[in-house]
């Protein structure tokens, strides 16, 4: 009973945030949302390409995950069970206003693709300025079937493992594993034709 | 974890081109990782944490466990106060009727509204119309159920009506052999009833 009345301590962890969220105390989302917004709204601005649909996604994500706290069942981390349902709802607002930038519709299939190499940070930012590499980098996504880019998207700006994206998912490591190695060949394809590679 | 971590190992070892592609995919993550998006404005942010708390502000807070108690202390009182007039409403009213339902055409039996009070004075129960039948398309069904199914309109919608009273000639009509009366036919109007006739006093002669 002392949870329902003690306030939650700054330092918490996300389940004793919970805890004290789902006792009623509404300053828990305070931290959760300051703990976790920006990884949120990394994956989401990555599958929606736009900062404000990002923010929708973003909220809408926070609200769900939130409030549908019995689905979680603290399976994975809060942090996995966040960017799930962002990831999904920013593929629904995706799917009802369509991202930004149109999807290539001549993606070149994946055993058309040469086996090259990745340029260095370094030697990738000598060439292109910091603005003009991440446009080419998100319309890179765009060759992406959706599956893949959300699974590229969990691997790279959610920085969740294997493992986590596959419970994210819903599905086999080995079907993380595949996607994420077709969307790999099909991006370092994109970015090879522009001279980045 | 560990584990899996031995495991990829151990079999990236065995499997260098996969390693190859492990490396590369990897420096593709931190390229993406090196150019993050634009961060939103802190104003944004805190529109985003306005709606958020309104939201989540609107939703009913969890009831702490003795208010759950109280509610279903209360909903078992009222049931048992309800238990007894169901009873006696429901259960103990003799039904010598088959209920008629509410949607059923009044013309097929004769009447112009169907009375929620049968022709004895029992209670009719009306079931509430949910769908005509032609809004209701059956998708699948149990294939255990399907004795149970009754599909079409019924052949008769009216009274189940076999002779008019003009239709029936009487050719014989023998005494009761222990009551000793005699019945005849007695046209009415649109039934045609058979009357027992007094007993015929046993003769002296």
């Amino acid at each position: 009973m002392a949870t329902l009345t003690a306030p939650c301590p700054h330092d918490a962890s996300d389940e004793q945030l919970l805890a004290c969220f789902a006792a009623g105390q509404r300053q828990a989302l305070d931290e959760l949302f300051r703990r976790y917004r920006q990884p949120a709204y990394r994956v989401a601005y990555r599958l929606l390409g736009h900062e404000a649909d990002a923010l929708d996604a973003v909220q809408e994500g926070f609200l769900k995950a939130l409030t549908h706290l019995h689905g979680f069942q603290g399976r994975s981390s809060f942090k996995t069970w966040l960017l799930r349902v962002v990831s999904n709802a920013a593929l629904d607002l995706g799917r009802q206003r369509g991202r930004r930038d149109a999807v290539s519709l001549d993606a070149p299939h994946p055993k058309d693709l040469p086996d090259v190499h990745l340029l260095t940070i370094d030697e990738a930012g000598r060439r292109l300025e910091r603005d003009e590499l991440r446009q080419l980098l998100d319309k890179a996504l765009d060759c992406l079937s959706e599956v893949q880019r959300q699974t590229f998207v969990l691997f790279a700006d959610g920085e969740l493992s294997y493992r986590e994206i596959a419970e994210v998912m819903q599905t086999s490591i080995g079907t993380v594993m595949s996607r994420l190695f077709y969307a790999r060949r099909k991006l370092r394809h994109f970015l090879n034709e522009r001279g980045l590679l | 974890m560990s584990a899996d971590r031995d495991n990829l190992e151990a079999w990236l070892r065995e499997h260098p081109a996969a390693h190859d592609d492990l490396a590369d995919l990897l420096r593709l993550r931190e390229l993406y990782q090196s150019v993050s998006p634009p961060m939103p404005e802190e104003a944004a942010w805190n529109a985003v944490h306005a709606r958020l708390h309104k939201a989540l502000g609107q939703i009913p807070r969890p009831r702490p466990w003795w208010a759950i108690a109280a509610g279903v202390a209360a909903a078992a009182i009222l049931v048992a106060l309800l238990i007894p007039s169901w009873w006696t409403t429901s259960v103990m009213v003799p039904t010598g009727e088959m209920p008629v339902p509410s949607g059923l055409r009044t013309s097929q039996l004769g009447e112009t509204s169907v009375s929620p009070v049968g022709k004895r004075g029992q209670r009719v129960v009306e079931p509430f119309p949910v769908a005509e039948p032609g809004d209701v398309t059956i998708i699948s069904m149990d294939a255990r159920d399907v004795a149970a199914l009754v599909v079409g309109e019924p052949p008769v919608g009216g009274d189940l009506e076999f002779a008019r009273p003009e239709d029936v000639r009487l050719i014989r009509c023998e005494r009761c052999p222990f009551s000793g009366r005699q019945a005849r036919p007695e046209p009415g109007e649109e039934v045609l009833m058979f009357v027992a006739a007094a007993a015929v006093a046993p003769s002296n002669e």
